[in-house]
């Protein structure tokens, strides 16, 4: 995944519309209809609002603009029927800048918003003969003030409307001023982004797929395999990162020396069916007892696991700050989670079987409010997103022996430390997770021996 | 996955080469870019008994730079001596590659870390808050952030590896040192090579600087520690599925750039939106930017590769300007320093500067019947000095990937000199700059002789 957004921006770098068989070979390229160069920039500017209740979240000395200005050409998918063409805007930069003046203290924070570099971009492009287009900004991963205090991600998408014109491979204009509320702010957002078909940049083919198989029959071989349908059932619960300003020189460029203050996730009430699949190849058939003792022996290696769903219902931030105002905000906007029975991350053997909650790296916007603090993937990150890997909420483990009794719980804890840019703390917080054994399948199967 | 593809593949595309190009270059001891080199990272192609391994860097700390105006090192032109600031840099992580091979009889080891994201906008940032004193006002503010981190290029020290990583280092848009004022004061990460997992190494210190204006204290609590290494795809690893080694032949012409006349010049002022201006303090900013190359020196080279069973003289009869159905010709150049970047701006005082410009590239490549050039900036892949910044503020123009083109016949190539104008660009905005370029450039670049290699490289 990230190595082909790598090759894919190596790619763009140079402009290089078709890239070499050994690129395209080492990633699968979905098929494009051409490249856009962009121009212009999105900007949209944010102030506290009296006539908001800014006062009562306490960001009334607040101003803020986050800039995006994609860099590199961006690919445009046109897929027709009437499904609307989607550009991939792969390289921008976005920087947010919040000042925030109060009587006897000031600061300004800097951040580069996540929008655009976690690959959710997914601005959309749509247009008519007629020679209306239409952009729709994303909310899931979309533009945000980051650690900064300003809207939060999916505050700020929306659509803006432009002109498209040149016929066959048309240029676009989103030219345009709209004012915008969210939460205690009020803005603008102005756009003069522009796209512009890159000359020699058209038909991006479908340059193959590094996972293609060669020919032949694979062949097949004996595994030992069980698999376990299971309820799980998660209740109502709260996660909660308790964070600080910390003393070193990042509080200076965030705006958070001498803040503390603490997040919590609200967790809704879950259920759901989960599937563990686990196999060990094996020389000869074996029996469903024997695999079920294989499995409690650890001997079997998880597939990768079915997840379950789930949300976070709601995220309470308090903000205190040493001479400056308190922020205390609420946002109640969902956010997906996946419940896990199994690594998410690599199949596993041994005795006990990883279970875990995460968020998709899209949300990393799911610990923020409209007032500044941590990103999720400061919190709950321990490196994983820069590989793209999803966020870990709260992680706990089974024995395998107890995944197999009719009726199972399993505690899951956040409980850690982090330390992110301009801001340090811990994570508290455990639930318990209900399991409940419904079909246990068990034996020996044939599948290709690679 | 072999990040060694991916890194030849994106320098390739740096240098507008193909990447059976790059991959069949040689390897630059450490991983070095140095000038002209078009690098790649582990064991050269035609190295026997290669063993090459990547190891994750777990990174804890900031390297952070406190500054001020300073009158005993010459801050006078710098807007009177009005700024004061702080940098930062938080390493997320990064990755130790090491190879060793065998060649010409010689058991032989490289190096090289890459911090935070290679290539990606979800790398590391280096972010700045900078205070210029107003006459008659308070303070007023530039805030900013521009990606840092990137190759770390080595240099031997017996039979140690040294990584500067002041090279992690960039100037964001504020006013302030450039990173090659910090040499000297920032750590320097050394590494014995093949360097174990759970090797660890303490960069923590506190050191003064003081030039060009500047002078202050970089302060580095990092920490850095080698994780577990996993064996990376080595010259002998099988071939993925749906692929097959195909014999390719890559035969390259030495390029040198011989000559060089001219600037680019970049007219800046501050964008007029003040909700934008104002937290990054471009607000009335007005001058010119001058950029002087100075790649009289670097080296680089342009290739034609394709099947083996083609002939040398086949692919170099494309390398003498000749049109040759079915092969094309890049190629480039790439340098980690050259040249400088001169400020004169007006801010309500002036600012004045020449600080020595960073990395770049200038690629070359042939069609449609003439030999196209572009000059730009080495892309992410190296953060550190790709920037083109002086101390004075200013925009980012190496956020333009071409800052100026040209052309000349493609039977220039026949010639052993060429001499090719690069014209400056469109004008374009950065953040709160509005810039206009202009100016142009003339390079004399003078071709040696032909070279081969042929390797096995997989493909459909």
């Amino acid at each position: 995944m990230g190595l082909g957004r790598h090759l894919r921006r190596a790619a763009l770098l140079a402009g290089f519309a078709c890239a070499t068989p050994v690129a395209l070979a080492a990633t699968p390229v979905a098929r494009a209809d051409g490249l856009l160069a962009p121009s212009g920039s999105l900007v949209y500017s944010w102030h506290g609002d009296p006539a908001r209740g800014c006062a009562a979240v306490g960001v009334c000395g607040i101003q803020g603009v986050l800039l995006v200005r994609p860099n590199s050409p961006a690919f445009v998918f046109a897929p027709g029927h009437g499904i609307p063409a989607m550009v991939d805007v792969t390289g921008a930069s976005a920087t947010v800048r919040v000042r925030r003046s109060e009587t006897g203290s000031s600061g300004d924070c800097v951040d580069t918003s996540a929008w655009l570099n976690t690959g959710a971009s997914g601005l959309a492009l749509s247009w008519r003969p007629n020679g209306r287009a239409r952009l729709t900004i994303p909310s899931a991963g979309g533009p945000s003030s980051g650690r900064c205090a300003g809207p939060r991600a999916g505050d700020l998408s929306g659509v803006v409307t432009g002109r498209a014109g040149g016929g066959r491979h048309p240029s676009f204009s989103f030219v345009a001023t709209s004012n915008f509320t969210v939460g205690p702010y009020s803005g603008t957002l102005v756009s003069t982004l522009g796209f512009r078909p890159v000359s020699g940049g058209g038909s991006v083919s479908d340059g193959g797929s590094g996972s293609s198989s060669p020919g032949g029959h694979p062949k097949l071989a004996p595994f030992e395999q069980v698999i376990l349908r299971i309820r799980m059932r998660t209740p109502a619960a709260s996660l909660t990162a308790q964070f600080h300003g910390g003393t070193d020189a990042t509080c200076v460029v965030f705006d958070s020396c001498a803040t503390t203050g603490a997040v919590a996730l609200g967790l809704g009430a879950a259920q759901q069916i989960v599937t563990v699949s686990a196999q060990h190849r094996v020389t000869h058939p074996v029996s469903r007892a024997r695999a079920l003792a294989d499995f409690r022996a650890g001997l079997l290696t998880e597939d990768l696991p079915l997840n379950g769903s789930g949300a976070v219902v709601r995220t309470t931030e308090t903000l205190d700050r040493s001479g400056g105002a308190p922020c205390r905000d609420t946002s109640a906007e969902g956010s997906p989670l996946q419940f896990w029975l199994g690594s998410p991350f690599a199949p596993q053997t041994g005795p006990r079987i990883p279970v875990s909650i995460t968020a998709d790296p899209g949300g990393i916007g799911l610990l923020r409010t409209r007032c500044a603090g941590p990103e999720a993937f400061d919190v709950f990150g321990s490196g994983a997103t820069s590989s793209g890997g999803p966020l870990v909420l709260a992680r706990g483990s089974i024995n395998r022996s107890t995944l197999l009794a009719a009726h199972a719980t399993v505690a899951l804890s956040a409980q850690g430390s982090f330390i992110g840019p301009g801001y340090r703390g811990t994570r508290i917080g455990s639930l318990t997770v209900g399991l409940t054994l419904l079909k246990v399948t068990a034996g020996t199967v044939r599948e290709p021996a690679g | 996955m072999r990040l060694r593809l991916l890194i030849a593949v994106a320098a390739a595309a740096l240098v507008g080469a193909g990447p059976a190009q790059v991959t069949a270059a040689p390897a630059v001891e450490g991983a070095s870019f140095g000038q002209g080199s078009v690098f790649s990272i582990g064991a050269p192609i035609g190295a026997k008994d290669v063993t090459e391994s990547e190891a994750p860097l777990f990174v804890t700390g900031t390297l952070s730079v406190d500054f001020h105006s300073d009158p005993a090192s010459g801050c006078a032109a710098l807007a009177g001596c009005m700024y004061a600031g702080t940098m930062v840099y938080r390493p997320s992580g990064g990755q130790l590659l090491q190879a060793s091979y065998r060649m010409h009889g010689r058991r032989q080891r490289v190096a090289t870390v890459i911090l935070g994201s290679l290539g990606s906008s979800t790398g590391d940032e280096f972010y700045a808050r900078v205070t210029r004193q107003v006459a008659g006002a308070g303070p007023a503010v530039c805030a900013d952030a521009t990606p840092a981190g990137g190759f770390l290029s080595a240099r031997r020290a017996g039979s140690r590896f040294v990584f500067d990583l002041v090279q992690a280092l960039t100037s964001t848009r504020c006013a302030g040192p450039v990173p090659a004022d910090l040499e000297g004061a920032a750590p320097a990460l050394t590494l014995s090579l093949p360097t174990r997992s759970g090797t660890h190494a303490d960069l923590r210190m506190t050191r003064s600087f003081a030039g060009h204006g500047f002078a202050g204290t970089v302060t580095s609590t990092l920490r850095v520690t080698v994780g577990t290494s996993s064996a990376s795809a080595s010259a002998n690893s099988p071939t993925p599925p749906g692929l097959h080694l195909h014999r390719v032949r890559d035969v390259q012409r030495a390029v040198t750039v011989a000559a060089e006349t001219g600037a680019l010049t970049f007219d800046v002022r501050g964008t007029p939106d003040a909700a934008v201006c104002i937290l990054l303090d471009s607000c009335g900013l007005t001058g010119r930017l001058t950029l002087r190359p100075g790649l009289v020196g670097v080296t680089g080279n342009i290739a034609a590769v394709g099947p083996a069973r083609r002939s040398e003289s086949y692919f170099a009869r494309a390398l003498f300007g000749q049109r040759v159905r079915g092969v094309a010709v890049s190629g480039g150049l790439i340098w980690a320093r050259a040249g400088t970047m001169t400020s004169s701006l007006h801010q309500a005082t002036a600012c004045v500067d020449t600080a020595p410009a960073g990395s770049g590239s200038l690629s070359l490549a042939s069609g449609n019947g003439r030999l196209r050039a572009g000059y730009g900036l080495a892309g992410d892949l190296f953060a550190s000095s790709g920037s083109l910044r002086s101390r004075c503020p200013g925009p980012q123009i190496a956020a333009r990937l071409t800052l100026a083109s040209g052309s000349s016949p493609r039977a220039a190539l026949s010639a052993k000199t060429a001499t090719i104008v690069l014209r400056a660009g469109p004008a374009f905005q950065d953040d709160g700059y509005v810039v206009t370029p202009r100016g142009q450039l003339s390079l004399t670049l003078r071709f040696g002789g032909v070279s081969q290699q042929l390797f096995s490289a997989p493909g459909p």
